[in-house]
């Protein structure tokens, strides 16, 4: 092994040297800017799971009778406040703010825009609830009217002009009707026409929503076109019921004049039920077009739902009302943990009584159970959760907590469930009492007969 | 621990070859530097060889041509003795410096003639063996202290990974994984030098005995010629 400095000057003949360390540097610089290994994935932790039996999973659940009690009020407090405060969420003056964005679903969208609902809203409530204190008017006045009329009618009657006067009654009753009759027909008739054409017209919103379902451009457009429609129809249908008062409102006028009491009285009932109708025929208008409302401005919603909102959320986190909870200070110091059940750690079974007890039961089961046809199929014997009051009676339904998976098995299993609710109560004798908390729960397999 | 600490434990790796040799520990640098200075020395001793043993049997091929041509011993070796010949060339001129310098001078010292031309074709044979054969050890120490040396970057790697793994606290893969990674890095560069270190050494042996045995034969042939010409000279001259 003859090691010579390689590096002297340049031989012809022995180019080795060169050669390698040039190859050499290739190959590094080759592998460093092509072979670039992936980087590595993020690390996962894996979670130890642990497996449990029927009976531990029940040991575990039973509770501890010798734990300190938990106290009555559940205080979770850690210290105490120097200022009482209970700020309960129900009795909060302002309702809490609804989060910043939701997922683009129509309940939540439609949840969102049950405020604006009530805006769009209210204009149309308000015609009718001023079309209502108009008819009120109205009524107090022909109230009035009437009794101005009886008032001068006893007058009449004094002065011994009644024969003559009852006759003009008679006359201008008769008249009075007809005017009224006339005057109720022709208001139906506005009325229908205008329900009609209100019908169309909704008819047509709605086709526009269709339309605007169809398209996305022209939906904005064909909302505000139904929505101006829609107003446009209850400021119509309002003046239309303001004549229609007004007319009625003459027509009384008319009949104070005649005294006649029975037409007048027949006509405020009458007007009384057109009104009833016609306000009714308002509130439905107004629901149809509040909910075709609502539902565009759901789907609105729910388009713009879909889309991330930075803003609201910076809106939300930058607002600074007071917090709703109430923190961890209370009046006083919870220093108790609360343990288990109240009354736990019982007094267990012996394996010996356990045994005794089951076959008890199974035998007071076995009378009520009829095993299913092909039971002699049966491979797996079904586990039966049975939860018992002290008495013997059932706590709860009871459960198939295990059964074969085919349908023989399943059925064996269902039959026992059967069998289970209709022998209860169950005969436990005496002396199995002071273990209720271990049998309370039983978990057992149960073989019955398969004939 | 949650995955997020995990990931906050878990040290950012560079996974490309130069990361790896840059987060290396000094002692497994020093592994690497050396194996692959190691590896440079092979290749270049790999190719200087081959070139040589080329340039050795294009020689030879001539030599014979010319030896078997016809020409007179005497001719050849005027034509050989100047250009300080090699491979089979060395071998005829040792052999015929041999013969002239008996026939030279006052005495013929012709006895024992053939038995000197054995010894100078002997030592010739080695010498130019020993010139084949030069250089070719370290590719066999190469090969196989390579991966020993690999090796022990590697040991020491690990030991310092799991120092720092213990230093961590943390046992998940994404902790464990790069220290070892960067440790076997030293035994790939081992390797890396020593699989071509054998494969040429075996190689260039092989082609060194084939040399020295064709040598051997020339130097057999050779002597039985200029014995023949003694014996030849010996009868005539009893």
């Amino acid at each position: 092994m003859a090691l010579r400095w390689p590096f002297k000057q340049y031989d012809r003949r022995e180019p080795g040297v060169w050669i390698s360390g040039a190859a050499h540097a290739a190959v590094l610089g080759a592998a460093l800017f092509a072979v670039a290994a992936p980087p590595l994935p993020n690390a996962q932790e894996g979670v130890p799971v642990e497996v449990l039996t029927e009976q531990e999973f029940s040991q575990m659940t039973r509770g501890q009778r010798d734990a300190e009690k938990p106290e009555n009020t559940p205080n979770r407090a850690e210290r105490i406040a120097e200022k009482i405060e209970e700020r309960e969420p129900e009795n909060a003056k302002t309702d809490a703010p609804a989060a910043p964005t939701r997922t683009a679903d129509m309940k939540v969208a439609a949840a969102d825009a049950m405020p604006l609902r009530s805006d769009t809203a209210d204009p149309v409530k308000e015609e009718a609830e001023a079309a209502a204190a108009k008819a009120a008017a109205a009524k107090a006045e022909a109230a009035k009217a009437e009794a101005a009329k009886a008032e001068a009618a006893k007058a009449a009657d004094a002065k011994a002009k009644a024969e003559a006067r009852a006759k003009a009654d008679a006359a201008a009753k008769a008249e009075a009707a007809k005017a009224a009759a006339k005057a109720e027909a022709e208001k139906r008739e506005e009325l229908q026409k205008l329900i009609e054409r209100e019908q169309a017209e909704a008819e047509a919103a709605a086709k526009a929503e269709a339309k605007a379902k169809a398209e996305a451009k022209a939906k904005a457009d064909a909302k505000a076109k139904a929505e101006a429609k829609a107003k446009a129809d209850a400021e119509a249908k309002a003046e239309a019921e303001a004549k229609a008062r007004e007319v009625e409102h003459q027509k009384q006028l008319a009949d104070a004049k005649a005294k006649a009491d029975a037409a007048a009285k027949a006509e405020a009932d009458a007007k009384a039920k057109a009104e009833a109708a016609a306000k009714a025929r308002a509130k439905a208008m107004a629901d149809a077009k509040a909910k075709a409302d609502a539902e565009a401005k759901a789907r609105q919603q729910a388009a713009l739902a879909e889309k991330f909102n930075a803003g609201d959320i910076r809106q939300t986190l930058a607002s600074h009302a007071a917090s709703q909870s109430t923190g961890s200070t209370g009046r006083e110091v919870q220093r108790t943990a609360s343990l288990g059940a109240a009354s736990g750690n019982a007094q267990k079974l012996s394996p010996s009584l356990r045994d005794a007890l089951v076959g008890m039961l199974q035998q007071q089961i076995e009378r009520c159970y009829s095993a299913p046809p092909g039971a002699t199929q049966g491979v797996v014997l079904p586990m039966l959760d049975i939860r018992l009051n002290p008495d013997g009676s059932l706590t709860t339904e009871p459960r198939v907590m295990r059964s074969g998976q085919n349908s023989v098995d399943q059925s064996i299993a269902q039959a026992a469930l059967r069998a289970v609710r209709r022998c209860a109560p169950y005969k436990i004798p005496a002396q199995y009492a002071p273990y209720y908390n271990d049998w309370k729960a039983i978990n057992a397999e149960f073989e019955f007969s398969p004939v | 621990m949650t995955p997020a600490d995990a990931m906050q434990a878990a040290p950012v790796v560079d996974m490309s070859l130069f990361g790896l040799f840059w987060q290396a520990h000094f002692v497994v640098k020093i592994v690497m530097v050396g194996l692959l200075g190691a590896s440079i020395w092979c290749w270049s001793i790999i190719v200087d060889k081959t070139l040589l043993f080329r340039r050795t049997e294009a020689e030879m091929d001539a030599f014979e041509e010319a030896f078997w041509s016809g020409r007179s011993l005497e001719e050849l070796y005027r034509s050989f003795n100047d250009r300080q010949p090699t491979g089979l060339g060395a071998l005829f001129v040792a052999a015929m410096r041999e013969w002239k310098r008996s026939f030279e001078g006052s005495g013929r010292q012709i006895h024992s003639l053939s038995q000197r031309i054995d010894k100078v074709l002997d030592v010739t044979i080695q010498r130019e063996v020993e010139r084949l054969d030069s250089r070719l050890l370290f590719l066999a120490s190469i090969g196989s202290a390579g991966p020993y040396i690999g090796l022990f970057g590697t040991v020491w790697g690990i030991m310092t990974a799991f120092t720092s793994i213990a230093a961590s606290k943390n046992t998940s893969l994404a902790v464990v994984a790069p220290g070892i990674a960067e440790a076997l890095f030293a035994t790939a560069i081992g390797l890396f030098a020593a699989i071509p270190a054998v494969l040429a050494y075996n190689k260039l042996q092989a082609t060194v005995a084939k040399s020295q045995s064709r040598l051997e034969g020339f130097a057999d042939e050779f002597s039985a010629i200029l014995s023949r010409q003694i014996d030849e000279r010996l009868s005539v001259a009893a």
